[in-house]
């Protein structure tokens, strides 16, 4: 694991809000790595799919300096507490050769839409460690199946090995206390309870970090998180 | 004697090295899992050849090739052939190409749990040295007459040792490569040097001793040369998986030609072992047992 400069902190901004919630921005220190190109050669009709040239994402600096596909969700502060699963699934679509979303949270049994919008045929591999793993073809552009996870797990890795350079992470969780940052560097943890949490920023590239807060009631507590070379 | 016999035996075994490499190339470019049914792959026989799948279903395609040629060859040699020990060899490798096979696809259906896979590749190379003495039994050199006499030999037991630990590197390295357990990397090491130790010893005596024996000079100049290289392509593959691995895009072409030469060259380096050690017993059948008669082996009580 890369050692992270660690940075804070919190900006304790009461508001007057209408609920409790958590947010905040991701920034990015140091100079962004040159992003590294993908080549989709190996399938033609994945490299039909991009005219502009495609990149890793597996660090994406936004143009305003903040770090795009961070996970933050709440790690301590909801033991004993449950959370009723979402009847909405998660969209999860493999279009152009490439995950969309990239990164996404989900809660252990909602179910994810997996779909497949490509005119070329994918696997669909899940490396859970902590539900079971499954690997899937999706060989009709189209398809679509559903597929879900049945414990918490920070992050699944979802790959195709047929297109080598695709993958993508999926927080699962026993709550709904998560968000992801996007291009704006921007993350939202809306209407928690009160209480004091313990949240986690995690990056592919960059790892984890962690901080202490507490929501008070009808509060809105501002976060920022900081991952650099 | 069935010149066809013995020219088909020798392709087959040709070929199954070829489908060692297409093995290796499975899982050095990661498309272990990009079909993910067998025995259909995508519910077809010939799905499109795009990405992992290039190299998943062309290794399929050789490993049906290379079990179709087996059963054909254990008919054959059923027909054709007298020795039951060939006739039992046949029906062994037609044994493990099958297993092999079915193994192949345990491999996929459970998503290549590490013991499958490093079980999948040492009999893959297994069969291929199980082969290579196949069609050394079917040469005009094991079916003809001829002996040497080389009086008592260490080579026989060298050669039995140098089996032992190539077939422990070979076990080793297919472990390092499916566990990605780098402490593993340590033994490995060790067993080179061994294996590199006994290559140099094994050409040494037959040098000193057997100069004028072409057929065992060539062959132990052969495995030491094989060694050598096998040396500098591990370390290759250590280079490019261990100091800079590359874990998440495609694999680096360097690194699939690394790992996947190690690999190959590992096959090759049994097979070359298992052949010159066949054909000293061959050859040389009574070397050894004269200790016995002669020497120090003598059973105690005797006169
Ligand atoms: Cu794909």
């Amino acid at each position: 694991m890369k050692k992270l400069i660690l940075s804070l902190i919190a900006l304790l901004v009461t508001s007057s809000a209408y609920a409790n919630g958590i947010s905040g921005t991701v920034q990015f220190k140091g100079t962004a790595p040159a992003p590294e190109p993908l080549s989709m050669s190996a399938d033609p009709t994945c490299a039909a799919a991009h005219s502009e040239p495609v990149y890793s994402q597996s660090v994406i600096v936004n143009d305003n300096g903040t770090l795009r596909n961070v996970f933050v969700y709440v790690k301590e502060g909801l033991e004993g507490k449950t959370f009723e699963t979402p009847k909405e699934s998660i969209e999860f679509d493999q279009k152009g050769c490439m995950y969309t979303p990239h990164v996404v949270g989900a809660q252990v049994g909602q179910k994810i839409q997996i779909m497949n919008s490509d005119n070329t045929l994918h696997n669909v591999h899940s490396l859970a460690e902590k539900s079971k793993q499954f690997n899937l073809g999706m060989p009709i552009q189209g398809m679509k199946l559903f597929k879900q996870f049945d414990s918490p797990e920070i992050m699944v890795k979802m790959k195709c090995d047929v297109h080598p350079w695709m993958s993508a992470y999926i927080g699962v969780l026993p709550h709904p206390y998560f968000s992801v940052t996007d291009n704006q560097g921007n993350f939202s943890i809306e209407s928690i309870p009160a209480g004091d949490y313990v949240i986690e920023a995690w990056h592919e590239t960059y790892g984890t970090q962690t901080q202490s807060v507490s929501v008070a009631e009808g509060e809105q507590i501002k976060v920022s998180f900081e991952f650099g070379v | 004697m069935n010149i066809w016999l013995r020219r088909y035996t020798k392709i087959l075994t040709g070929l199954t090295f070829g489908l060692v490499i297409a093995g290796g190339l499975v899982t050095s470019t990661g498309s272990g899992l990009a079909v993910p049914d067998w025995p259909l792959s995508y519910g077809q026989l010939m799905p499109p050849m795009v990405g992992g799948i290039r190299f998943e279903h062309s290794h399929r395609l050789i490993a049906s090739l290379i079990g179709f040629m087996t059963l054909l060859l254990t008919f054959w040699i059923g027909w054709r052939e007298k020795r039951r020990w060939m006739r039992w060899m046949s029906i062994g490798a037609l044994g493990m190409v099958v297993f092999q096979g079915i193994l192949g696809g345990m491999t996929v259906l459970f998503l290549l749990p590490a013991p499958l896979s490093i079980f999948h590749g040492c009999l893959a190379q297994t069969f291929f040295a199980w082969l290579v003495v196949l069609a050394y039994g079917q040469s005009k050199e094991w079916q003809s007459k001829e002996m040497i006499r080389t009086g008592v030999t260490a080579l026989k037991q060298f050669l039995l040792i140098a089996f032992g630990f190539v077939y422990a590197q070979l076990v080793l390295g297919a472990a390092i490569r499916h566990t990605h357990n780098h402490l593993l990397l340590i033994p490995h090491l060790i067993g080179a040097l061994i294996v590199l130790v006994l290559a140099i010893a094994i050409l040494v005596h037959v040098l000193r001793h057997h100069s004028a024996e072409s057929r065992l000079t060539k062959p132990a100049i052969f495995l030491f040369a094989l060694v050598i290289a096998q040396l500098l392509l591990g370390m290759g593959s250590f280079v490019y998986t261990v100091v800079f691995p590359k874990s998440d895009l495609p694999a680096s072409l360097s690194q699939v030609f690394f790992v996947t030469g190690h690999q190959s060259l590992g096959a090759l380096i049994l097979a070359a072992c298992v052949f010159l050690t066949a054909r000293v017993f061959r050859l040389d059948p009574h070397a050894g047992h004269e200790k016995i008669a002669t020497g120090l082996l003598r059973p105690s009580g005797a006169p």
